[in-house]
């Protein structure tokens, strides 16, 4: 308490005194989009991030979506958010049938996973961006440890812009934790070549689910 | 030796290595190009930046209103909030922490604000194991050099001398393929991070209203330092609250296009308070707001602008004078434009007197801001407060501007220029005869000849 009562002493005293004089803001992100707009502008952004889109039109396109993401995955373990298999109640029959074995989505089990599957509760056409929480079990791992990552996102959940996502956060009563992600994990730091899949997911697919 | 001679040093170091002024060519120009291509498909960026530059003063404003809320809402979940003076408390308090847990390992997540005040080779020295988790920063911290670019902290190395290092430290054998050296990492740290007993951040936000801890990256490691291990420390500078959510998304839309050309970083961690389910989310998380200089420069009014500055980097990428000597120049942590502007705003202009005549005042680095600092003023406010101080060597200045205001002490200067220059230069044309102030001046320069006026020249049937 001593460090804190004496630190806002000297910000008193320092009696600083900013201008704020923005012009008027009209954001290009922003409500007034149409829903083929999101879908687009989310699209086009996703696209640019080196995410890989898929689109179901149906509940049965899942299936073969999947199928052709995972096939050589034969034999490895993948890791199903409990978000996922409610988007997707046969998503553990499926994957079993593909050979591939379900695990729990706790990090010891999901450290050399081969492919982890969450949900979006938002996705963000503004930047191509999914979000993921702490509110459902797996999400936060599935879309981070293993290197694919599948993330199934209901088309409902698309919105313009980072206001609508902050808005989203704050209406839900923000999570213990929330990631939003764009594109597959990446870095430059070794002579600017740009390499992806440090940490996180080389890859990241974004299934949109017209209708659930 | 003094400061002068070392930084003459350094930048002559800089300029005669090839592969520094080739690799800082490449890192710049790429993060710019980044930038100028994202910021052109966005129309209302200039009103953005007003916006976050407003953002940011208004919070500076009233700093007590707003650390006050922010503490309350960390309070309210369950995140435990600590004010330190300077870097000696942050560490003190942190060991204490450590100590407490039992902690062995910890992993970090890239933070200027750590790198300020030297937490690293003192957590070291009380036997914590210590794993920089950005790939830049893991391999200056084998390297025990410091960071030489905001966002990109490694940019001065090769690719070999990546690859030997890490065959000399990982024991892998030799490549110099980024993609292979990086998935080197991957696989080394990846066991870091899961057996890791406390994970070490930066905040670049933290908002008032929820208490949220804001944190941007592209490689996915603060993400696991802040999820996987069961105690979560954040070291935060005192500015960087924010106000509320609206405040919130100008930051974030301003800050990662200005570094390196992206809408979004690859990663926005949101983090509100502690709570671990299914080994997921730390059980405590600690919020560490630290003041070091951030008072002292508040209370000064043309400096405290400075307190905007979101660490985007982008005013390094634009400065002609940083894409050429490189960060290892500056004498302090930050580098660039804000790099002087920081270093006299929290050091005093003394400690940047170096750095501050190495501008060319082509004010890029302001109109780049994304926070609308006034980076050239800063530059010449430094100048101006130590010609204040008034040495010898400005007086003669004084002395000399007012013999050149009239024309014949114009022309006798020309002429002595001329009969003196080849008396004090060497054949390189630098200066290393004559007074010590002009030996000072001239040694690290390359003086062009001088060259008959040209009205002299034409005029010359007249003159003699």
């Amino acid at each position: 308490m001593i460090a804190r009562d004496a630190i806002f002493k000297r910000l008193r005293e320092a009696g600083a005194e900013f201008e704020t004089a923005a012009d008027a803001f009209e954001s290009t992100a922003g409500p007034g989009m149409s829903a083929d707009d999101l879908l687009n502008e989310f699209k086009k952004r996703f696209l640019a991030v080196s995410g890989q889109y898929h689109f179901a039109s149906e509940p049965d396109g899942i299936g073969p979506i999947l199928s052709d993401i995972l096939k050589d995955m034969k034999g490895q373990k993948a890791v199903a958010a409990d978000s996922a298999m409610t988007l997707y109640p046969g998503l553990k029959d499926h994957l079993e049938d593909l050979g591939i074995m379900v695990v729990s989505p706790d990090p010891e089990n999901a450290r050399d996973a081969a492919a982890g599957i969450s949900a979006s509760e938002l996705a963000v056409a503004y930047s191509g961006s999914l979000l993921v929480t702490s509110r459902t079990k797996g999400d936060l791992t599935a879309s981070l440890l293993p290197p694919v990552h599948i993330a199934l996102t209901p088309r409902t959940v698309l919105a313009a812009g980072i206001r609508e996502l902050l808005l989203f956060l704050d209406k839900t009563g923000w999570p213990r934790g929330a990631a939003l992600i764009t594109g597959p994990s990446r870095t430059a730091d070794i002579e600017l070549s740009l390499v992806t899949g440090v940490h996180g997911p080389q890859e990241v697919h974004a299934v949109i689910l017209d209708r659930v | 030796m003094s400061g002068r001679c070392e930084f003459d040093q350094d930048v002559c170091r800089a300029l005669d290595n090839n592969f520094l002024q080739t690799a800082l060519d490449r890192a710049t120009q790429g993060f710019k190009n980044l930038r100028i291509n994202a910021i052109n498909d966005i129309p209302e960026f200039q009103t953005l930046r007003q916006k976050a530059r407003d953002a940011k003063n208004r919070v500076l404003s009233d700093l007590p209103k707003y650390l006050s809320q922010l503490e309350a809402a960390v309070h309210d979940r369950g995140g435990k909030v600590i004010w330190a003076e300077n870097g000696d408390q942050v560490t003190e308090y942190i060991l204490a922490l450590a100590r407490e847990k039992g902690a062995r390992t910890v992993v970090k997540g890239k933070s200027m604000t750590i790198e300020e005040i030297h937490l690293n080779p003192k957590m070291e020295q009380a036997g914590l194991e210590v794993f920089e988790t950005d790939l830049g920063e893991y391999i200056i911290q084998l390297l025990g050099e410091r960071p030489s670019h905001i966002i990109g902290p490694a940019i001065h190395k090769t690719k070999e001398e990546v690859g030997r290092l890490f065959q000399e430290r990982l024991g892998i054998s030799y490549t110099d393929i980024p993609a292979e050296l990086t998935k080197a990492v991957r696989g080394e740290l990846r066991n870091r991070f899961l057996n890791a007993d406390m994970g070490i951040t930066g905040a670049n936000f933290a908002v008032a209203k929820t208490g949220t801890v804001v944190l941007l990256e592209n490689e996915g490691n603060i993400r696991m330092s802040t999820t996987l291990p069961k105690v979560h420390v954040a070291v935060m500078g005192l500015e960087k609250v924010v106000a509320d959510l609206e405040d919130l998304e100008y930051l974030l839309r301003v800050l990662p296009v200005s570094a390196a050309g992206q809408r979004t970083s690859s990663y926005v961690s949101f983090l509100t308070g502690p709570g671990r389910k299914d080994g997921v989310g730390p059980e405590e998380m600690h919020l560490i707001i630290m003041d070091g200089y951030r008072t002292k420069a508040l209370a000064d009014p043309v400096y405290r602008q400075v307190l905007r500055c979101l660490r985007c980097g982008s005013c390094l990428n634009f400065c002609p004078v940083y894409r050429r000597i490189g960060g290892h120049s500056y004498p302090w942590v930050y580098a660039g434009p804000i790099g002087i502007a920081l270093t006299a705003a929290a050091q005093g202009p003394e400690a940047a007197r170096d750095i501050a005549s190495a501008s060319t005042l082509c004010k890029a680095c302001g109109e780049v801001c994304p926070v609308m600092i006034d980076l050239p003023g800063l530059v010449l406010e430094t100048r101006r407060r130590l010609a204040q101080k008034g040495s010898l060597a400005d007086q003669g200045l004084d002395w000399l501007s007012k013999g050149l205001a009239t024309p014949f002490g114009f022309d006798l200067a020309e002429r002595a220029a001329g009969l003196m220059f080849g008396a004090a230069t060497d054949n390189d044309g630098r200066i290393r005869r004559g007074p010590d102030i002009l030996k000072r001046f001239g040694q690290n320069r390359r003086m062009p000849e001088p060259v008959t006026p040209y009205h002299r020249a034409v005029n010359k049937g007249d003159d003699e």
